[in-house]
């Protein structure tokens, strides 16, 4: 049965596949979820979240997930993605689902991690204020899993 | 006297019932708030930055309109009409509800809410939450949380 989860300030209903364990989203280890829509990854959610709401979606339909370009990093804005802007396109020779254990291992030290992006540029995140980040595409989906 | 703050990356500008100290801000506070919702703020010391800035000659606008009870939670845009954060169950007193946020707040715990409305929960961490409105309001001043 599919779940919506909203993340801090972004408006973002994220559809996973699974319930999350509310009462280990805090304190404990960063945890990643399959993404249904609107982008259909791994959500990586840390620890040090502020706030998570969690739905039951109403009609237990997901809606259609968003194009991707390629391999994709999508981290919090006001706005949420939307078509065409899914967030930032990751360099050729980044796997997002290993990039997803290298930003729950940034997130569970606290430290900052830099991140190739298309065309040359770079990506820095802080493990230890980043609330959440979602890699696309996946290939396999799974459980909630918390990252020792 | 009346004032206004800002509180991290929000950009409400909430319109409070009586004045506020910087020296107020080393714990968890709760003051009533009048505008955009009327209800109770409870800000955490832990909050990035906070503006406080002395209130216009005006008359306080009418609040938002929203489901109630109800709880506001920081975002990119702030309220609007119509959203005014989530909705909790009716037997759930938002001065309680506010008072259990400050404890969070001051023991950097977490705390599961049920949710009201379509359903759901809601899981607020006391360590990294910035502020929090619970409306509608319960009567009462400013209670630094020792």
């Amino acid at each position: 049965m599919p779940y919506y989860v909203q993340i801090e300030g972004d408006p973002t209903k994220w559809c996973i596949a699974e319930q999350l364990p509310t009462n280990e989203l805090t304190g404990g280890q960063p945890l990643t979820v399959t993404s249904l829509a609107p982008i259909e990854g791994i959500l990586v959610l840390s620890p040090r979240v502020a706030t998570v709401a969690v739905f039951n979606v109403p009609s237990g339909t997901p809606p259609p997930p968003l194009d991707i370009p390629g391999g994709i990093i999508y981290v919090p804005t006001a706005t949420g993605p939307s078509a065409g802007h899914v967030g930032y396109v990751l360099a050729g020779d980044v796997d997002p689902m290993s990039l997803s254990s290298q930003i729950a291992g940034a997130m569970n030290a606290g430290h900052s991690q830099t991140i190739a992006l298309a065309g040359g540029e770079m990506l820095v995140l802080n493990g230890a204020t980043l609330s959440f980040a979602v890699l696309a595409p996946i290939g396999v989906a799974g459980g909630a899993t918390p990252h020792g | 006297m009346a004032c206004h703050i800002q509180i991290g990356d929000d950009p409400t500008i909430w319109w409070l019932t009586e004045q506020i100290q910087p020296s107020q801000l080393t714990q968890p506070l709760t003051v009533l708030t009048w505008f955009p919702i009327r209800g109770l703020l409870v800000l955490s010391p832990k909050a990035a930055h906070v503006a406080i800035f002395d209130p216009p000659p005006v008359l306080v606008p009418s609040p938002l309109l929203g489901p109630a009870p109800s709880i506001y939670l920081p975002t990119a845009t702030g309220p609007s009409a119509g959203h005014t954060g989530y909705e909790l169950p009716g037997t759930v007193d938002p001065g309680v509800l506010a008072e259990q946020i400050q404890a969070l707040m001051h023991n950097g715990q977490s705390q599961t809410i049920t949710l009201g409305g379509a359903g759901g929960t809601l899981v607020l961490n006391g360590a990294t939450l910035s502020f929090a409105v619970t409306a509608p309001n319960t009567l009462g001043g400013a209670t630094p949380h020792g």
